[in-house]
């Protein structure tokens, strides 16, 4: 209490006690607050609180500071309470997804007791919500559940070994193959779906893998950029690896921001998108079959993305604030129109959801991170996958139940994570800087990094136990970087868009820089332990893209298309396929890989 | 906090399975839930990721309660807070999280309330309505002070105040009576720099 008078009231030794104690002195149902008592502190009040209503009535100084003090508390609330408002109205309603997570759960088959495994210690109760003394809270009843978990958790172990060895042994005599392939609605890129009710449709087929073996030569862009001007010429090839023998995949053209953004699912065809004066082009390209763009966007109107396949056939275009259309290549139309994501990266595509980075640009204080969204039900919101990372490439698995990146954000420590494909379970498999450049297959990431000025390739099996082996001891024998520094943001020495690994994780292309500014194509025989200079001397002018590994077949190589099955139409299917097993995922990246004008 | 009819059967009934009943008390307690959730984070996304995952952690964790005895509110509150706690643990490296304490900045830093803290009360009835003020005073609070007064704001009991913040109710007390000063020091500071 303080000395002097307040208000020209004396000073009363129990104010400072009917200011704490306000709210008691006001509730009607004290004696509810107390009925638990079980701390010290808490008996004092109630003795205190007795004391102060005999006191307050008779205490002219008292009374003008509760008198006060409820102004002061009342105005207080209504300010709160109707920032609380303004705030409810600022975020849209969550209702419609929370149902239908709830829906989807049950669907999953979460009856209560498989639903109380999902039990989230650490969000829903504390360790000091079990003890008693905490408000007499006996809410959770933790001891007997843990038990009853335990064991539904050994029930359903046991059950899933069982079904574990039923399925070898149908596996071993050769008649769950089909069925197996058929029953992964998950994992299988359907004809193309017009409606969400043709889900059901399209998921029948049981197409067959496309042969891996048959993505063996790989797709090369070289802009050859101009000192004067923003435009460049870029000449694209199709290289062999064998062999080394190319084909051009049609004319030299010059355009300005050209971007390669990737390879069909059956490895034969090339998306790519580029400005010409006002109007952003997208072109798929084949050997020997002269195209022309199927769908272009203004320019001006910051409308235009990156382009991802959604299959052989169809792709999605990333059209700024218009969202994004999904465009059929063979004749140019727009078959559906996503009004929501907006501004955004695609990533890549996997039945039946859209992933993308959102976010950008981080410049204005948005950290991007991997989303996802499903399709069939555009107007769902988004389900963030990722932590939020910047300039972050993401890998997902072959059978499109894992994501890989290296995360570079606030969220977590720097290193590569792993995080089932609808954002559960993130893990930090390694820190440090090494970059995930692909898989060798569903369990083993093949990652690289810099020791001692040498560029090892490094072999990640993630299950059933964690091991690290050295593939390579140097990738790129003398170079001092595997990154176009005129390529913003290039903080590392190594840039996996120089990178590209053939989906059997065997073989290596990528661009490596040296001393002098030069730059030189690599092909590494990682099976071999071999290096070959595939294209020496070039210069700074010369920019390379590598959209990455394709099924195109290069005259004189003997290499023929013939490896692709036959309804590769719908190929990229199949327990063992993904988008990502064909692409070094430039589509994935964060930024847009554009080619970038010269200048001195 | 003014509750929702035939709440403590609703919470029996989720408890027991009734999805039903536990759409109720999402319907009922979602606006709630999202408002104090973007009070604490500003952020749209965030706040949507937080809500959502809020009453999914609540569903599945329904089962293993006593439906006789939890009180749904203080329960579900005390989720969306633990997870926001968590989202800032994830975040602990980066300083744009609002509702931050101040550097070496707890309850304590704050004098202890006495009556002087009401002779500005007519400066405060005039900006009262000012809700970004009210914002900034909000950010500029220790987060458990700013937590209380929202609760506070929000209908709780002290009781239902503590059993959301794991607290004895002398704590609270304390707690909210400081906040009621430290709110108004900040405000009143906040008022005046942003007059000249």
């Amino acid at each position: 209490m303080n000395q002097k008078d307040w208000n020209g009231f004396q000073p009363c030794p129990f104010s400072a006690h009917c200011l704490r104690l306000i709210d008691d002195l006001d509730s009607p149902s004290i004696a509810q607050q107390f009925e638990k008592i079980s701390i010290t502190q808490d008996i004092q009040d109630e003795y205190l609180l007795a004391q102060l209503r005999l006191h307050v009535p008779d205490c002219p100084t008292c009374t003008a500071v509760l008198t006060h003090a409820r102004r002061v508390r009342s105005r207080q609330r209504a300010a709160l309470y109707s920032l609380l408002q303004e705030n409810e109205s600022k975020v849209p309603s969550m209702i419609p997804q929370i149902f239908a997570a709830i829906y989807r759960e049950q669907d999953n088959g979460l009856p209560n007791t498989k639903r109380a495994q999902y039990y989230l210690e650490e969000l829903v109760v504390s360790p000091g919500a079990v003890t008693p003394h905490h408000n007499g809270n006996s809410n959770h009843k933790l001891v007997g559940e843990h038990q009853a978990s335990v064991r539904s958790r050994n029930i359903l172990r046991n059950a899933f070994s069982l079904a574990t060895i039923a399925a070898l042994i149908f596996a071993a005599i050769g008649i769950f193959s089909h069925v197996f392939v058929s029953s992964s609605p998950a994992v299988i890129f359907g004809p193309h779906l017009n409606t969400a009710s043709d889900q059901s449709a399209a998921i029948h087929p049981a197409p067959l893998a496309p042969d891996r073996q048959s993505f063996s030569s790989f797709v090369i862009g070289l802009t050859v950029l101009s000192a004067s001007s923003a435009i460049g010429m870029t000449s694209i090839y199709n290289y062999d690896a064998a062999t080394s023998k190319k084909q051009p995949l049609g004319q030299p053209f010059a355009a300005s921001s050209v971007q390669l953004d990737g390879i069909t699912p059956d490895g034969q065809s090339l998306l790519l998108h580029y400005v010409s004066g006002n109007r952003v082009f997208y072109q798929a390209m084949q050997p020997g079959t002269k195209t022309a763009s199927f769908y272009q966007l203004n320019a001006n109107d910051r409308d235009a993305g990156n382009a991802i396949w959604m299959d052989d056939s169809h792709v999605f275009v990333a059209g700024g604030e218009n969202g994004v259309v999904e465009v059929n290549t063979r004749t140019g139309s727009p078959v559906r129109q996503l009004p929501a994501p907006r501004t955004i990266h695609l990533a890549f595509y996997h039945t039946p959801y859209l992933y993308y980075v959102s976010g950008l640009p981080i410049q204005q204080g948005t950290w991007p991170a991997l989303y996802r969204i499903d399709t069939t039900n555009p107007y769902q919101l988004p389900q963030r996958i990722s932590m939020r990372s910047p300039d972050s490439t993401f890998w997902l698995s072959p059978d499109g139940g894992k994501i890989i990146y290296l995360n570079k954000g606030p969220d977590g420590k720097k290193g590569i994570y792993a995080v089932n494909a609808d954002g559960t379970d993130s893990q930090l498999l390694r820190s440090g800087d090494a970059i995930p450049i692909g898989y060798k297959d569903n369990h083993t990431l093949i990652f690289m990094q810099e020791i001692n000025d040498r560029f090892q390739v490094v072999q990640l099996v993630t299950a059933p136990k964690q091991k690290e082996t050295i593939v390579m001891n140097d990738a790129a024998p003398g170079a001092t970087s595997l990154c176009d520094h005129q390529v913003p943001s290039a903080d590392s020495p190594i840039c996996d868009n120089d990178i590209a690994l053939a989906p059997l994780g065997n073989d290596l292309i990528l661009n490596a820089y040296y001393p002098g500014g030069k730059h030189r194509l690599i092909f590494d025989d990682l099976t071999l332990n071999k290096s070959n200079i595939l294209i020496p001397g070039l210069d700074s002018h010369t920019q390379v893209q590598l959209p990455g590994w394709d099924a195109m077949p290069v005259p004189g190589t003997g290499s023929s298309p013939t490896t692709v099955p036959a309804n590769s139409q719908s190929s990229n299917t199949g327990p063992e396929a993904s988008v990502s097993a064909y692409s070094p995922m430039i589509p994935a990246r964060q930024d847009l890989c554009y080619i970038k004008p010269y200048a001195d | 906090m003014n509750v929702l009819e035939d709440e403590q059967q609703l919470t029996l009934a989720a408890c027991q399975g009734s999805v039903e009943a536990f759409e109720t008390l999402v319907t009922y307690y979602e606006p709630r839930i999202r408002r104090m959730l973007y009070s604490l984070t500003q952020d749209v996304q965030l706040t949507q990721d937080l809500c959502q995952d809020t009453f999914l952690a609540a569903y599945r964790a329904l089962p293993r309660m006593n439906g006789e005895e939890l009180r749904f509110a203080p329960w579900l509150y005390r989720i969306a807070l633990n997870q926001v706690r968590s989202e800032w643990r994830r975040r602990k490296h980066v300083t744009m999280v609002p509702l931050l304490p101040p550097q070496g900045s707890n309850d304590e830093t704050f004098d202890e309330p006495s009556e002087e803290y009401l002779v500005s009360e007519e400066r405060f009835e005039e900006q009262v309505v000012v809700r970004d003020l009210v914002q900034r005073v909000l950010t500029q609070l220790p987060t458990a002070s700013a937590l209380c007064l929202l609760l506070d704001a929000e209908g709780f009991s002290y009781r239902e105040i503590a059993e959301t913040l794991q607290d004895s109710l002398s704590a609270v007390r304390s707690r909210l009576s400081r906040a009621r000063h430290a709110f108004q020091q900040i405000y009143t500071r906040l008022d005046q720099e942003g007059r000249f």
